[in-house]
């Protein structure tokens, strides 16, 4: 793996270096920390230490015309053809990485969905080492790590005065090349200190859960009365979901003025009583017993079974979010205790 | 390049027939695909589906209830429920629909061949069935008996009415009706589908049973027919979930590990039980 | 404000018989987290507790789920429920039983007059990384904190809820028993809405713009208000569709002003949407907006009399109607 010192001097410089691409960093906004497109890296002041929120808004935009049409004249479908600027997204974590690496199956298998795909293969993701885990993470227990570069394309850990920078793949390549000037070659103490950051940080998380025998634990209680415990005190708002790394349920909507218009696609929630409600009025899962159930079930036991890798990463958003602290470490030790 | 599966095709509607009137009235389209799209794409089997829509409005996946073989034109039986359908319903003859498909699994006929087959309808639940009904009528010396049971609230509920007299004029079948409610005229039998059923008292010797039609009504026939002696195998049905995507990506239709749209619709009763909330 | 009372009621309830539970607070084991306890035996009644940490309104819960929690143990039947009510939830209870939401022999209140709660956000970023619980109790201007084995005296200002500061009804205005002693009600203070009165059009329109384009639309101020409890709600109907469902500043502005306007002579003031909101949109500035002209043009306050009519709902031949001919 090639490595590469940033004096943090250097950091909006570097930034700056990507003007050929379109460029997300986080930034602090309304008291809560998201990525947000940026033309001009050198007047920004970056937050690099609160958890970000919403990045995989940068690959899966929450709302997104699939075509526009013209009832007169038929459909407009889009070209993805690469004359769009790539994008780089810059300050996310591990598990945010993780995250799309979670989704991607989805979008890849069977019919491809070109939206996804293609900008999936456009966007660089630099992540940022996590120093300090936050309250609720327990990305260790579900596969993860704060130091884990799986999805990433470069990551950058703060060591001090500077930020090792690891190259990760071919696309973080790219951006060295680009970048190279505020660059330098790290010593063998940098070498170490970075090992040091990364391990502390591991053993920092403070969350964790057992997710041993989960996945069947969960078939076999599925009609325990304890699920509803679990859901009384939740309002059926989309907040976990929206703000959940793995989450991808979308709904697809028309809008049309005069004739004209385009049907497009906009994040959605199975935690919303509509979600499967069907127009005979029937509803498979009519009570938040159900869909909590069903979310708890998506995450821990149905994306084990079809993609081979647990559906949650950890990071504790849900729980840090959640109006009525639905909290799913305490759950899922709910569950186990059974 | 790859290909877009969220972008329809174009299509219009040939013929309409109204099967029932009233709140959830239901009609027949059918529906001919235009420019060069028809042929290759529309490749299908009895038991899937398609999404057809209306740019403004919207998508609905709705069985095919033609057979493969009749070529170019593709049948649907609509009922009027909600926004899309609604508006579907208020087209005419002429008028363009959209179209995506076909979606979904589809009934192993192939693996049938020889076998007695027993299609357990109710309401519209007959749409799918009849798309089985006319492939194995096509295909009439492959397979055995063909009973055929079908059932709904009142005279003026039951589709394809007109149909089913000329398949029983025919004799390649044999015909079971019924409605809920004594009513004047009906000389066939009075009560519930799976009341019929038990009445017919199909053998499970070398039969397969479809079953389609409202939840409760599925749960009982299945229920007869495993007191009848049917094994899980021999019972197929559809589940029905509301869709969005039809390509197994928005999650709407999620079960278990399964989406209804790509793993399915078509499920044996061996399957469903394995599958949670159903 | 000792558990002592709220507990002993709390038991005599339960052996009333007609009450199938009780909704109330309960100290969560992280940090400073409340969450709501839903007691249906003398098991959990020790776990009931109120302190200045709880922002949360209990009243929601009544109409989630169309009155299935009502029915909770007694399928079918209704049957009483107990809740624990500060004086803003009072006014919500209120309205949703003049518009007959609810009926008034369908809950046992239990009144607690309340000296404004603490917004969770501010005492987290002021005391992070707490291990275990935390408990906080007020006295005279101050907020006790006593977290990681230290105590800290903070001044009110720095840490009550922003709805709170507001807030001209402390105590319930209806109950079954009232639980503490009654406080003394302040005078409203519309200043902050004044401010945003007085800046020009481009200046509002550039807050509101910038506010409403973080709004992720996902419906937690709808649903944790009290008061939104409509079965077929505008802001998600798509027979017909009032706002489209693409999430852009323009229908989330919509889609805010729409329910302030539903709230307009009906906001209890609780600070609900406030709270759950992800993206700290100041939905209650719209909301208090509202309150006040209902004030000025109708003379009307939310919660002045436990009986009487919803604004909307009445029609009185001095309205001001300026605005037409």
């Amino acid at each position: 793996m090639n490595c590469f010192i940033l004096s943090k001097n250097n950091l909006n410089d570097f930034l700056a270096a990507l003007d050929s691409y379109e460029l997300f960093v986080p930034i602090r906004k309304n008291g809560i920390t998201v990525l947000a497109h940026i033309d001009d890296p050198l007047a920004i002041k970056l937050d690099l230490t609160s958890q970000p929120y919403l990045v995989k808004q940068t690959i899966f935009p929450q709302t997104e015309s699939l075509f526009t049409f013209d009832r007169k004249k038929g459909i407009k479908a889009p070209s993805f053809e690469t004359n769009h600027k790539s994008q780089v997204v810059f300050g996310i974590r591990s598990c945010d990485a993780r995250g799309f690496c979670i989704i991607d199956p989805v979008f890849e298998e069977d019919y491809p969905d070109p939206y996804y795909i293609h900008k999936r293969k456009s966007t660089i993701l630099i992540g940022l080492q996590c120093i300090e885990p936050f309250t609720n993470c327990f990305c260790t227990s579900v596969g993860g790590s704060p130091s884990s570069t799986e999805g990433l394309d470069l990551q950058f850990t703060d060591i001090g005065e500077s930020y090792f920078v690891e190259v990760i793949t071919q696309k973080g390549e790219e951006i060295i090349k680009v970048t190279a000037p505020f660059l330098s070659c790290p010593d063998k103490n940098q070498s170490v200190k970075k090992d040091e950051v990364k391990k502390d940080a591991e053993q920092k998380v403070k969350r964790k859960i057992d997710v041993n025998q989960l996945s069947q634990k969960i078939e076999q209680i599925f009609e325990d009365s304890v699920w509803s415990d679990l859901a009384e005190k939740c309002i059926s708002c989309g907040i976990c979901t929206f703000f959940c790394p793995t989450c991808y349920c979308f709904d697809i909507q028309d809008e049309i003025i005069r004739g004209k218009g385009k049907r497009l696609r906009t994040w959605d929630s199975c935690m919303y009583s509509e979600y499967t409600a069907h127009a005979s009025g029937y509803n498979p899962r009519p009570t938040r017993m159900e869909r909590l159930r069903n979310r708890i079930y998506h995450k821990f036991k149905q994306n084990i079974d079809r993609y081979g890798v647990s559906g949650c990463v950890g990071c504790g958003r849900c729980i840090t979010l959640c109006p009525s602290n639905e909290d799913i470490v305490e759950n899922i030790e709910t569950l186990q205790r059974l | 390049m790859m290909e877009n599966p969220y972008i329809p095709h174009q299509a219009v509607i040939d013929r309409i027939k109204q099967e029932t009137t009233g709140d959830r009235a239901i009609k027949t389209l059918d529906v001919k695909l235009q420019n060069n799209a028809s042929d290759k794409s529309f490749q299908f089997h009895p038991g899937q589906c398609a999404m057809l829509g209306i740019l403004g409005v919207g998508e609905s996946m709705i069985s095919i209830a033609s057979a493969p073989s009749q070529n170019d034109i593709l049948t649907f039986s609509i009922m009027k429920l909600g926004r899309v359908t609604s508006e579907i319903h208020a087209c005419e003859e002429g008028d363009l629909l959209t179209i995506r498909g076909p979606y979904g699994n589809y009934f192993p006929l192939s693996d049938w061949k020889n076998k007695n087959i027993v299609t357990v309808g109710g309401g519209i639940g007959q749409a799918p069935l009849r798309s089985v009904i006319r492939y194995v009528l096509d295909k009439r010396n492959d397979y055995g008996d063909v009973d055929i049971i079908y059932g709904a609230r009142s005279v003026s509920d039951l589709c394809y009415r007109d149909e089913f007299e000329k398949l029983e004029k025919g004799n390649k079948v044999y015909v079971h009706l019924s409605i809920d409610e004594e009513e004047e005229g009906w000389k066939q039998f009075v009560g519930f589908v799976p009341d019929n059923l038990l009445r017919i008292k199909p053998s499970p010797n070398n039969t397969i049973v479809i079953t389609c039609g409202p939840p409760i009504m599925i749960t009982l026939v299945i229920k007869k027919l495993i007191g009848l002696g049917f094994q899980d195998t021999q019972i197929y049905t559809t589940l029905e979930k509301r869709m969005k995507c039809g390509i197994g990506k928005c999650g709407r239709c999620n079960v278990g590990s399964l989406y209804v749209c790509k793993d399915g619709p078509v499920f044996s009763y061996q399957q469903l039980k394995t599958l949670p909330e159903t | 404000m000792d558990n002592e009372k709220l507990i002993a009621e709390a038991k005599t309830v339960l052996l009333r018989g007609d009450i199938v539970g009780i909704i109330g607070y309960q100290k969560d084991s992280q940090g400073f987290r409340v969450s709501p306890l839903f007691v249906r035996d003398e098991r959990d009644i020790e776990k009931l507790f109120f302190s200045p940490l709880c922002w949360l309104s209990l009243v929601n819960y009544l109409t989630l789920e169309k009155g299935r929690l009502l029915q909770k143990g007694n399928p079918g039947k209704k049957a009483k429920v107990a809740l624990m009510v500060r004086g803003c939830d009072s006014k919500a209870l209120n309205q949703i039983i003049i518009e007959r939401g609810l009926s008034r022999d369908e809950v046992y209140v239990f009144g607690i007059p309340c000296n404004g709660v603490i917004d969770l956000k501010k005492i987290e970023k002021m005391f992070p990384d707490v291990q275990g619980s935390a408990q906080v109790s007020e006295n005279n201007g101050f907020y006790h904190v006593r977290c990681n084995g230290k105590s800290h005296e903070v001044p009110k200002e720095e840490l009550i809820a922003d709805s709170c500061k507001h807030c001209v009804s402390p105590n319930p205005i209806l109950y079954d028993v009232l639980l503490y002693t009654p406080i003394v009600v302040k005078q409203p203070d519309y200043r902050d809405i004044e401010e945003i009165d007085n800046m020009s059009i481009a200046e509002k329109w550039e807050f509101w713009r910038e506010q409403f384009s973080m709004c992720v639309r996902c419906y937690a101020c709808r649903n944790a208000c009290p008061l939104c409890y409509c079965d077929d709600c505008i802001l998600e109907r798509l027979s017909p569709q009032w706002i489209y469902r693409s999430v852009n500043m323009s229908e989330n502005l919509i889609f805010h002003l729409a329910r302030s306007f539903h709230h307009a002579g009906r906001c209890a003031g609780c600070g609900e949407c406030e709270r759950v909101c992800p993206v700290n949109l100041p939905l209650m500035l719209l909301n208090r907006k509202l309150e006040k002209d209902s004030k000025e043009l109708f003379h009307y306050t939310v919660g002045e009399k436990a009986e009487q009519k919803p604004l909307l709902a009445t029609f009185n031949p001095q309205d001001p109607d300026d605005f037409i001919f």
